[in-house]
């Protein structure tokens, strides 16, 4: 590639400037007297009540729960309803088709068991500056093209698109970032942010301005926040009432249609409903929900037509992590909760939130397989294996035991191994 | 990881956290005394402002002896700890109006310093100031934690890619503000 960049030795550097910067607010500290004064104001119960928002009970059952919570312990509870919910499955057949995936700034393409692994382009090949960086391989929908994207860090982002098989390469366009874009349904077209907003920009480098609603400043800049439908005729994203987008006001989800009509709202926005991912159908939205930001309240998990009707919070599943998966029937959806593994919600309320066995060491799911009978995951190489050594791409069984490790990655500071997408609907043998 | 991050954490042993949680002070002392410092520099970097670092510091320090026990791995202590510092200084800064790096900041109006250290030091922070509060806590939580982009993901609801996109445009943004390029 000719856009290569030579190293920027500044990044080696801008550690130890933030440090000796950061060194400007360190004095003399009492960590006893800070501890005392953190337990005094902590005393107040607000955490627990906040924490118990987030299970969307009724008030009454609330109160109910508060008793029980402090007769158990948080921690025992969470842990008791994990494993009541686990509940193995028998073991299914499958076949399955192609993986891509990001490794150590190249892109790969592999059989679904990770064997036949082939290099569709090198980041650092020999002889070349260091710096230069693929990432995020995304499949279009009928699997015929495989987009990804390059860049150095300071120029511009490079689109790149080749056929489904990793073959002719070629730049489809380029321009200035602020996250990695999300591919069209078709392939043809990348949603990205520029400030101020998304653009939609297609193969020809015809690009879109998506208009704001009314009252909105602008969408939430973090554009993989964002889902197309299956269509490509909309995308599903979320926008607050401030330039920031922060906790001072919620975010709502609106569908905002390409046709440049005006969007429509979906959620209130009086919480931070964010993270939109529309089921394959296109009939359902599953979307993150909080009731502040980071820690200040659980994020759960939440579900609505593709309308806005019927919005409700799934019970009793909280500090989950995006992304949200559906599966290929869209009748279910895969997430990873924060210390137990990976979950598997169900539309039907009959069938409360299952948690795989064994994926406590499970980081976040990647995608389904085009039978919708196995999960792709990033974890750690095996259970009690140190995070920071290496990860793995898993193949997990949804309704039975069998679980396979396909590649495992050493990690070489921040610019790791991570598998971004995902698994082609049309590859199957 | 840095090497004299990971001694931190070892020493930090779940048994501290555990006699923490179950309301010992001089196990959760411990642990401020272990993180408080670098909670402060990624504070000051996301707000800019001494006094605002140290209150959202304090702040964090509430929140974490609050929700200590839904901590499920105590290998995430240090980044989970990390990110609500950076957090609670967007908070203050909300707070208090001072939205801006640059509108709290007064000694980058005042003339360029004889001494290399300070004027980098001011170079510095009018290029900070160039870049919202949350790319600013990016910076904090990836170099002065030491946190890796999978890590700062988890903790801010973002996928590592876009961790490192956003790392890597603020970066670039620095350089250019700092005459880098």
């Amino acid at each position: 590639m000719s856009d290569r960049r030579p190293s920027d030795v500044f990044d080696s550097r801008l550690g130890a400037l933030l440090r000796t910067y950061g060194d400007e607010a360190i004095g003399p500290f009492d960590g006893h007297e800070i501890a005392r004064m953190a337990v005094a104001r902590g005393a107040i119960g607000t955490g627990w009540r906040r924490w118990l928002r987030g299970l969307s009970l009724a008030g009454e059952r609330r109160t109910l729960v508060v008793l029980v919570v402090l007769a158990v312990g948080v921690v025992g509870g969470a842990l008791l309803v994990g494993s009541l919910l686990a509940e193995p499955a028998p073991m299914p057949t499958y076949r399955l088709g192609h993986l891509a995936y990001e490794l150590n700034g190249d892109i790969w393409i592999a059989d679904w068991d990770g064997s036949n692994a082939a290099q569709v382009v090198d980041g650092t090949p020999a002889g070349t500056p260091d710096g230069w960086h693929y990432s995020s391989p995304q499949w279009s929908r009928d699997g015929g093209t495989l987009s990804f994207f390059g860049h150095d860090g300071a120029g511009p982002m490079v689109f790149y698109q080749a056929d489904g098989d990793g073959r002719g390469v070629h730049e489809v366009g380029r321009d200035a970032y602020e996250a990695v874009p999300i591919v069209s349904p078709t392939g043809g077209q990348r949603l990205l942010y520029r400030f101020g907003g998304l653009t939609i920009i297609d193969n020809d480098g015809v690009s879109i301005d998506v208009p704001a609603p009314a009252g909105f400043v602008s969408f939430n800049y973090w554009v993989d926040r964002v889902s197309w439908t299956p269509d490509g005729s909309r995308i599903i994203a979320g926008a607050c009432t401030i330039s920031d987008c922060k906790s001072a006001s919620g975010h709502a989800l609106f569908s905002v249609p390409l046709s440049g009509a005006l969007p429509t709202r979906l959620t209130p926005g009086d919480v931070h409903d964010w993270y939109a991912s529309v089921s394959p159908d296109g009939a359902m939205v599953a979307f993150s929900s909080w009731e502040g930001y980071l820690l200040d309240a659980p994020l759960a998990v939440g579900l609505m037509r593709i309308d806005g009707t019927d919005r409700r919070i799934v019970p009793g599943l909280v500090n989950i992590n995006v992304p949200l998966l559906w599966s290929p029937d869209s009748q279910r959806f895969a997430v990873t909760q924060d210390g137990t593994g990976v979950w598997i919600v169900s539309l039907d309320p009959e069938h409360p939130p299952r948690l795989l066995d064994g994926t406590d060491h499970m980081i976040h799911v990647v995608g389904w397989s085009p039978d919708g009978q196995s999960l792709l995951v990033v974890g750690q190489a095996g259970p009690g294996a140190a995070l920071a050594d290496s990860r793995a791409l898993w193949s997990i069984e949804v309704d039975g035991d069998g679980r396979h490790r396909l590649v495992t990655g050493t990690l070489e500071g921040d610019w790791q191994w991570v598998p971004t997408d995902a698994l082609s609907s049309s590859a199957q043998p | 990881m840095t090497g004299r991050l990971a001694m931190l954490d070892s020493a930090l042993t779940a048994d501290v956290i555990s006699l923490a949680v179950g309301g010992d002070e001089v196990a959760f002392t411990r642990i401020v005394e272990a993180h408080h410092a670098d909670m402060l520099r990624i504070a000051y970097v996301t707000c800019g402002d001494v006094d605002v670092a140290a209150d959202a510091a304090q702040a964090a320090w509430v929140i974490a002896w609050r929700r200590l026990g839904s901590l499920n791995d105590p290998r995430r202590l240090r980044p989970w700890l990390m990110s609500v510092a950076a957090n609670e200084a967007r908070q203050q800064i909300r707070g208090r109006g001072r939205r801006r790096l640059r509108e709290i900041s007064v000694i980058d109006r005042t003339p360029a310093s004889t001494d290399p250290a300070q004027s980098s030091r001011i170079d510095l922070a009018n290029a900070l100031a160039t870049l919202d509060p949350r790319d600013r806590a990016l910076l904090g939580l990836r170099y002065i934690a030491g946190l890796d982009s999978t890590e700062v993901g988890r903790e801010v609801g973002m996928s590592p890619t876009a961790v490192r996109s956003r790392l890597s445009r603020s970066i670039g943004r620095l350089r250019k503000e700092l005459g880098d390029e």
